[in-house]
């Protein structure tokens, strides 16, 4: 009995925590030379309610060769000693900030090679008050030459309002798919911000190009009746039209 | 001493004739300035649509990253825009996406009556714009016409219309 309690609020306190801090980037894609804006919640963590400065903590955690910490890593931090790593608070919600990064290779005086994936917390000045953001959050820097890849979106940085290319490229795909003969169909949902499906999902034929490439185009305000709601992200599955256990994992597009 | 005045004359006849040949050359006059809103005036068919990732282009991404002709993806062909004298425009839309940002009907105005580099769409409260692309090509009928999306007030897509006079 007592174990069943136990594991019962192992799993609560794992859903507590997965519903706390989040991060997210606009865009939702960039390279290490594109400035772009890092979103952190910290609701649920020791910062939550913190009404002092915040920095962020970051580091590199894939790519890198030797002397990986962001030089903004100092510790005790400071608005004047490091400006760069200063957190902007939320005018909105006061446990989510804001840090404005003019280019990655700037950052963390590194060439773009070396920044593929970003490790960061968020901190008070020391770490000796002992608040910060819990656990390390990442996030993936897009490479700065073209790379083809099994889902490729063109073009890269798109608007709801905008013509989407959806491709299935088989040569980069991984098992049954990576094989799989014929031609593909497609299937599209669309959701709101708070991840509710907006309007019916979408049943199309994919255009086979050839040499595994397969091609769908859309423009989810146009193929998806919303009401007016904002779509914040589509995914979608290829799935083979000769064995339909043949699919694609479910791919997304989010949208700024 | 004949030699020598024969030399002269032959001398001074060369004078004459490259002085009297130095006559400034007479060009055909350049003619009125083209009307460029008159040439805006029409029925406009939309015949191709071009989208173009400023993002890929500016890192120098392969051709088929950069630039791809969307044309055949929509029924773009059943897209018609009608630029009147008086004003106004008209949209027929036909199974096509609106290019106009939703307008149908309204008015119309440029930039620069003279020198137009952008018409401006208004239905009621909504004003939407194009910028021209280019008028090279209006005597043959053709015009092309330019729209960039922004984010985070950074250009990353560029759509290219072009369109034909009916």
């Amino acid at each position: 009995m007592k174990k069943t309690i136990y594991t019962l609020f192992i799993m609560v306190l794992s859903v507590v925590v997965a519903q706390a801090q989040s991060i997210s980037t606009n865009p939702p894609k960039f390279t290490a030379e594109d400035p772009f804006t890092l979103t952190v919640d910290v609701t649920g963590t020791s910062l939550a309610g913190y009404t002092g400065d915040v920095f962020i903590w970051s580091w590199i955690s894939e790519g890198c060769s030797a002397d990986c910490d962001a030089p903004t890593n100092v510790n005790p931090a400071s608005a004047s000693s490091v400006p760069e790593a200063l957190m902007t608070r939320d005018g909105s919600n006061p446990d989510v900030y804001h840090l404005e990064i003019g280019k990655l290779t700037e950052f963390f005086s590194k060439p773009p090679s070396e920044l593929v994936r970003i490790g960061l917390k968020l901190k008070s000045g020391d770490w000796g008050d002992g608040l910060q953001s819990d656990n390390d959050l990442f996030y993936d820097v897009e490479p700065l030459v073209f790379t083809p890849s099994v889902d490729r979106v063109f073009p890269s940085r798109v608007n709801p309002e905008d013509i989407v290319s959806l491709y299935l490229d088989q040569n980069y795909a991984e098992g049954d798919l990576k094989f799989g003969v014929g031609d593909f169909s497609i299937s599209i949902s669309a959701y709101d911000v708070d991840g509710n499906q907006l309007g019916s999902t979408l049943e199309m034929d994919a255009d086979n190009l050839g040499e595994g490439v397969h091609l769908v185009r859309i423009i989810p305000t146009f193929n998806f009746d919303t009401g007016g709601t904002a779509i914040k992200r589509v995914a979608y599955t290829f799935t083979n039209k000769t064995d339909a256990t043949i699919a694609s994992p479910e791919f997304e597009v989010i949208f700024p | 001493m004949k030699s020598k005045n024969i030399y002269k004359a032959a001398i001074a006849l060369t004078l004459v004739v490259v002085v009297m040949g130095c006559r400034p050359d007479e060009f055909a006059p350049i003619g009125e300035a083209p009307d460029r809103l008159s040439q805006l005036n029409g029925v406009w068919n939309l015949t191709t649509v071009i989208q173009i990732d400023l993002d890929a282009q500016s890192k120098g991404f392969p051709d088929f990253a950069q630039r791809q002709d969307v044309t055949g993806s929509f029924d773009f062909s059943d897209f018609s825009l009608t630029l009147d004298a008086d004003g106004s425009f008209t949209v027929v839309e036909g199974n096509s996406p609106n290019i106009v940002g939703g307008l149908t009907n309204g008015t119309w105005v440029a930039d620069n009556d003279e020198f137009p580099s952008t018409v401006i769409f208004t239905e009621g409260q909504t004003s939407n714009s194009l910028a021209i692309g280019s008028f090279a090509d209006v005597s043959n009928n053709r015009i092309s016409f330019t729209l960039v999306r922004l984010q985070s007030e950074v250009p990353v897509v560029r759509y290219e219309y072009f369109f034909t006079k009916q």
